[in-house]
């Protein structure tokens, strides 16, 4: 049973994450580009210096690749920093120490050691923030071993998913969607709750087709799903994946046996996206189960355009969702 | 040579019907027998099969056209007549080519094509149609139309083949709503609804799967259940010669009653040896003055019937219904008694059969025979029926193990009567005599009757007979 409710917003979830892991752990400690003084560009780390000082609340000049590396230095030694990227377009530049110092770390180390840390990457486009501002870089990720990538689609899993991220041993890229931080606000418990890392939710049950997504476009999915059962009496199955990686295969194939029709919903580009290796999976794991070829909607093979008509045109939205809801239905 | 396929007699009360659906187009090869169109009408749905093999050289009934018996619906070029090659397709679109080509002396490729003999019944033209694909169920349309008609191009989705697999489903009569008439899922989810199955979700394909962590140690858990594996019957290879005769709605209805019942009912059969000579010797004595009185023959038939009226008066269990979970008793005793016609067998009703005499029920089931003959059977005949009778003939039947009539729980089977040395007892002391012996044998269903009682019943009945003690 969760406690008492309290309507906070999903940035707002993220803050009381940071606040509460860091009074609970004093390893616990936040890095990043104008994450102290500033309270984060975002106000993800508001009070946070205030509550537990510059010691554990540090401002950093602006190099990704740094901010990274002092965050895997700190958790081999036992600390659990939780590092930020202002906005995940920047995480490039941090990537050798992502894939080959943080991944790798404890293979290397034949498992007596490992790399507790977080790094926050505030994703995602529909904010009119153009192509250095609107990225979704998971892909680039989910293929390296020993990571985890979570993507939390509402402000439960927004505060349950990060508090799991820091207690894990391992490192844990934490996509937070820009768009949601404000816009989506809900009744959450008050105090400890985690979400477990690796664990799908089914968001609604339906039995004509299913729709797998994550992250930015679940609400979506779900308007598009309410809508099509409205006015087309269509029942829509709705997974959030919340973990890319380790993904929960089995929800994936459960849902796939289960309709037969499978969407595949995403804000990342389309080719080499996410997608692709679930509808991968889906093939060669539930053929027999299909009743029709796995599709994808995701965002057009290109970069995301500061014009608002033009991001529009890009990028997935309900309407798209809709329409491909329609067709799946009717193949 | 033309020839015509016209609206055929669907009965004697029918006097039209209505063309549902056309299953080949102008064009088109057929094959004899094969299905041409669908026709419905107030009684009964059927396809019209091909009175010869050749091309279909004009339709002339549209779909939703009801049209009297006998009407021209089509005609059709026989393959070996003369004219069959002057098909109508290529004029529509390029009639300058077709026109020296009609007049140039026919390529080589023609004698190819005809049939070996000059006879043009040649059902199955094309072997070949029929790829057997391992592991799949032979799709229906093969069997409907071996000769590999043009436009039939219905490609099915994995899931849609394995239910067809799982449910023995034909999926040429699965209407499809998909794009194009796709087949889907729910195309054949709403089609088993409509057949009255029980309409399963697709038994999720329970193979192994890759576990979530890679590392993880072989499972020493037990392996989960196997598939149950379902059986494909040899992929059918046509030859030369043979006839597909497509079921008619009666026997598509017969052939899943027999199936419903052999797989939900587990059925015990025991057999009973009755001597017959008796009532044999009453009906004899009766006879002439009977059949002069009655007009019809005095047969075995209503002796056997009011003895087992009687019997499931004795034994009410006998004379009842699943229905659900639940064993029904029904009161009243609506026996039915099954009649073999051309079309298939149908089992009328003599309905209140417990206020019957034997000459009460000779004239009721004189009366529904005669119905069946005439064709002026009435679904109210065929229904209700609490029990069965079955009485096959005499020749080669010694006795016969029937299937259960759904929902009943019994059926009794008449053997054939034949004269056998007996050993029969007599003021104490044995002695061989000549009798007539029939062999009675009751099927029942085993989920609700126990063995005892099926066998206090058959045995009671056979005693009912062997007495006697009928009034006439």
């Amino acid at each position: 049973m969760r406690g008492a409710a309290m309507e906070i917003t999903y940035i707002q979830a993220i803050n009381q994450a940071l606040h509460e892991e860091m009074s609970r752990d004093e390893n616990v400690f936040v890095m990043g580009e104008d994450v102290g003084e500033l309270g984060g560009a975002f106000k993800a780390t508001e009070g946070l210096l205030a509550a537990f000082g510059e010691e554990r609340v540090i401002d950093t000049p602006i190099a990704e690749s740094l901010i990274v590396g002092a965050g895997v230095g700190a958790a081999v030694l036992g600390m659990r920093p939780v590092v930020e990227m202002q906005f995940a377009d920047f995480i490039s530049c941090a990537f050798d120490q992502i894939v080959n110092m943080a991944a790798t770390l404890r293979y290397r180390h034949g498992g007596r050691a490992s790399c507790p840390m977080v790094i926050r990457a505030p994703s995602g486009a529909g904010v009119h923030g153009a192509l250095f501002h609107s990225q979704n870089p998971e892909a680039w990720f989910t293929r390296v071993p020993g990571l985890k990538v979570v993507a939390p689609a509402t402000v439960y899993d927004a505060k349950g998913l990060l508090k799991a991220a820091i207690r894990d041993d391992d490192p844990v890229i934490y996509f937070e969607h820009k768009r949601l931080y404000r816009s989506l606000k809900d009744d959450i418990p008050e105090g400890d709750f985690t979400v477990p890392i690796g664990v799908a939710e089914l968001r609604q049950e339906g039995e004509e087709l299913s729709i797998i997504t994550y992250g930015g476009t679940l609400n979506q999915c779900l308007d598009a799903a309410r809508i099509v059962a409205k006015e087309d009496g269509l029942s829509v199955e709705v997974l959030d994946l919340r973990t890319l990686l380790p993904l929960d295969r089995e929800a994936v194939l459960k849902t796939a046996r289960k309709t037969g029709k499978v969407l595949v919903v995403h804000e990342d580009r389309l080719t080499g996206g996410f997608g692709g290796e679930i509808a991968a999976l889906i093939a060669e794991h539930a053929f027999e189960d299909l009743d029709a070829p796995v599709r994808r909607l995701a965002a057009l093979d290109t970069h995301t355009a500061f014009s608002p008509p033009l991001e529009e045109y890009i990028l997935p939205n309900t309407n798209k969702i809709v329409d491909a809801i329609r067709s799946l239905a009717a193949y | 040579m033309a020839i015509e396929v016209t609206m055929p007699q669907m009965g004697e009360s029918v006097v039209e019907g209505t063309i549902a659906k056309w299953l080949v187009k102008e064009g088109d090869r057929v094959a004899e027998d094969q299905p041409l169109c669908e026709i419905s009408t107030d009684k009964v749905d059927t396809e019209i099969p091909s009175p010869a093999a050749g091309v279909i050289a004009k339709i002339v009934a549209a779909e939703g056209e009801t049209l009297p018996v006998g009407a021209v619906l089509a005609t059709i070029e026989e393959a070996g007549g003369a004219t069959a090659a002057a098909v109508p397709a290529p004029e529509k679109e390029k009639p300058e080519v077709a026109k020296p080509a009609a007049e140039a002396p026919r390529p080589k490729l023609e004698p190819v094509r005809r049939p070996a003999t000059g006879e043009a019944r040649v059902a199955v033209e094309k072997p070949e149609a029929v790829a057997p694909v391992a592991g799949k169920p032979l799709k229906a349309t093969a069997l409907a139309k071996p000769a590999a008609v043009p436009g039939d191009h219905r490609r099915y989705s994995p899931v849609v083949l394995k239910m067809a697999a799982e449910h023995g489903i034909d999926l040429a009569r699965v209407p499809g709503t998909g794009i194009g008439g796709r087949v889907s899922k729910r195309d054949v989810l709403k089609y088993l609804e409509s057949l009255g199955q029980p309409a399963l979700r697709p038994a999720p394909s329970a193979r192994p799967q890759p576990a979530v962590t890679p590392l993880a140690a072989p499972s020493a858990a037990p392996a989960s259940p196997p598939t149950p594996s379902v059986f494909h019957p040899p992929v059918y290879e046509p030859r030369e010669g043979d006839v597909v005769e497509p079921f008619t709605r009666r026997r598509k209805l017969i052939a899943e009653h027999m199936v419903y019942s052999k797989t939900h009912s587990p059925h015990v059969g025991t057999v009973a040896e009755v001597d017959v000579t008796r009532v044999l010797a009453l009906r004899q004595a009766h006879k002439a003055e009977f059949e002069r009185r009655e007009g019809f023959a005095l047969t075995l038939l209503p002796f056997v019937a009011a003895a087992t009226v009687r019997g499931l008066k004795e034994f009410p269990r006998m004379n009842a219904s699943v229905v659900n979970d639940a064993l029904v008793i029904r009161k009243q005793i609506n026996l039915g008694i099954a009649v073999d016609t051309e079309e298939g067998l149908l089992v009328p009703v003599v309905k209140a059969a417990e206020g019957m005499s034997v000459v009460g029920l000779a004239r009721e089931i004189e009366r529904l025979r005669r119905k069946v003959a005439e064709k002026t059977i009435t679904a109210d005949d065929l229904s209700g029926g609490s029990f069965t009778l079955s009485n096959p003939g005499r020749e080669g039947n010694l006795f016969g193990l029937a299937i259960i009539n759904q929902p009943q729980v019994g059926i009794l089977r008449m053997g054939e009567v034949r004269k056998r040395p007996v050993v029969i007892e007599a003021d104490g002391t044995d002695a061989l005599a000549i009798r007539s012996i029939m062999y009675l044998a009751l099927s029942y269903d085993h989920r609700v009757i126990d063995g005892v009682l099926g066998n206090r019943f058959l045995f009671r009945v056979a005693r009912i007979i062997e007495q006697a003690d009928f009034e006439l």
